[in-house]
């Protein structure tokens, strides 16, 4: 969002304000050039951007292992297997999965790897306008279990971890609802919603009295991805769009950081379309009639209850998530019917909770920890 | 922090005010019924015009007797359904081939049993044979071989039901 032609279009600005402040106020009353000093640091960072080599993201070495019309499945290079069961990762319809796989040295993937794990991620693909009918019952019944029973044939192994990261999450519960007899060895869910009953301004924004999916699939087809990224930073402005603005002139001078930065700039506004019937169902079932949760989700005439989720269950909530607050996540720990379930709180973001210092330092450990548990109870 | 007041002293005090009011500002607007109102309405609008503009272009393209967007989509979704018919005959193949593993063992099973009571009929009639043979110890024999024959008879009939 931030480039370097709007940094020196700001710096621009705060020197005209400067001038004319400079030109009309009495002498002694400036702010001994503090502005002009805060232009020719955004001009330094502005530079800095230009300069910078944009980093590639998503490069740990992977294989595709399966693929149906735009999804395709990945199985990542392992270099030393240690766990028996594979990992599936299903991502959601919002964004790419590259925040999973950021760079080598902020990558989830990358690291559950290093750990030992057969690791295979579910990408949806970029959806074209041919795929607007498509929807949700559509990926979980043709998709995704032809997904998971390639990764059962490649990996040599029944039994499995289902991992789901924000929409994906929702999908990978749906699933294992579905699939009560499903060989899972846990599920994961990473700040996933399950209940819509507490969706913030989402509730006033998309509000069936003013919002009507289907007029707006009907003339766009697809949803554009940045609707989607615009709707989610509109939901806290300030904190979205002007901090990272404010930290990127902080630390901008660090190599370091400025590739972090841009890595993570180049993954939130690297959109893909939402599906347009997909797009309808999930606002309809899930965002307004809040059906999963309330027990009245019905896809293919099956109906979807949380309770048939039996496998070991680990939650992570992030207590500043603003996409997806801890509550709309924690009510699938009294609908599922697992005995083993564990929660953990971060102290972190949305995104903080996957990639960053924070992720590296409690959120990685904790997955790769629970994972192992459950694969030695497998065993 | 300590970096922060390094990188700007004053406009940091300004910064601060400026988040904290327009945090409050953006807040209330976003918290507001009038403001889902205003963002559907551009919404609508934006859309309805977008719509206006796909279908002139549509009616361009077609006027030009070239393929329009949603021709080319049409012909993408058809491959699309292709793509999951095939995928649901390799599917029913699959079953059929599994299916037809298990005949296989089935019919190999069958015939391993068939050879079986086949020798076993030999062995009967070669034990009636010898029970048949006039000997010294006919009668003793002949009870003999008739426990034994009902007794195989049995056996016989199990080893089938197996």
């Amino acid at each position: 969002m931030w480039q370097s032609n709007h940094l020196y279009a700001l710096a621009e600005q705060l020197r005209q304000t400067d001038n004319r402040t400079a030109s009309t106020s009495s002498p002694g009353t400036g702010d001994d050039g503090e502005i002009a000093r805060l232009a020719a640091r955004i001009e330094h960072i502005a530079r800095r951007l230009e300069q910078a080599v944009l980093p590639t993201i998503g490069t740990t070495p992977r294989t595709l292992v399966w693929r149906k019309n735009k999804s395709r499945l990945y199985r990542y290079a392992c270099g030393n297997r240690r766990f028996a069961l594979p990992l599936f990762i299903v991502y959601g319809l919002i964004k790419r999965p590259t925040i999973l796989d950021l760079t080598p040295d902020d990558s989830l993937i990358a690291y559950l790897c290093g750990a030992g794990f057969d690791v295979y991620l579910l990408d949806w693909g970029e959806f074209g306008p041919e795929d607007v009918s498509i929807g949700l019952p559509e990926l979980l019944f043709d998709h995704l279990p032809r997904a998971i029973r390639a990764m059962q044939q490649a990996s040599a192994s029944d039994a499995f971890h289902l991992l789901g990261y924000c929409m994906g999450g929702t999908l990978a519960a749906v699933w294992a609802a579905l699939h009560p007899q499903a060989p899972l060895a846990s599920l994961v869910l990473i700040a996933s919603p399950i209940d819509f009953a507490e969706i913030g301004e989402y509730r006033r924004w998309l509000d069936p009295s003013r919002f009507d999916p289907e007029e707006l699939v009907r003339r766009v087809g697809n949803i554009p991805g940045h609707w989607l990224t615009w709707a989610n930073l509109w939901l806290r402005p300030l904190e979205n769009i002007w901090t990272p603005l404010k930290r990127l002139l902080v630390h901008g001078d660090d190599d370091e950081y400025l590739t972090r930065w841009l890595a993570l700039n180049r993954w939130l506004h690297d959109n893909v379309p939402f599906p347009g019937t997909a797009f309808v169902q999930w606002i309809r079932w899930f965002y307004q009639e809040n059906r999963l949760a309330a027990g009245g989700l019905e896809m293919r005439c099956q109906p979807v209850r949380l309770s048939n989720i039996a496998c070991p269950l680990l939650v992570f909530v992030s207590e500043r998530d603003h996409l997806v607050p801890p509550g709309q996540s924690l009510s699938v720990l009294a609908a599922v019917s697992s005995r083993e379930k564990r929660v953990f709180r971060a102290q972190a973001g949305h995104v903080s909770l996957v990639v960053g210092r924070y992720a590296r330092e409690h959120t990685w450990p904790m997955l790769r920890e629970w994972l192992a548990a459950q694969n030695r109870r497998k065993n | 922090m300590a970096e922060q007041q390094t990188a700007f002293a004053l406009p940091q005090t300004v910064i601060h005010l400026f988040e904290k009011q327009w945090a409050a500002a953006t807040g209330a607007f976003n918290a507001n019924d009038a403001f889902a109102d205003l963002m559907n309405a551009y919404l609508k609008g934006m859309t309805q015009w977008q719509e206006a503009w796909i279908k002139s272009g549509e009616t361009w393209l077609s006027l030009m007797n070239l393929p329009t967007r949603e021709d080319v989509s049409r012909i993408a979704e058809h491959a699309i359904h292709l793509e999951e018919r095939i995928e649901q005959a390799e599917d029913r193949l699959e079953r059929l081939s599994a299916q037809e593993a298990r005949i296989v063992y089935l019919e190999h099973e069958l015939s391993t049993l068939r050879t079986e009571l086949a020798a076993l009929r030999t062995r009967l009639d070669d034990l009636e044979k010898a029970a048949a043979e006039p000997s010294a110890a006919k009668p003793a024999a002949s009870s003999a071989a008739k426990s034994r024959k009902n007794g195989r008879g049995k056996n016989a009939a199990s080893d089938v039901a197996e």
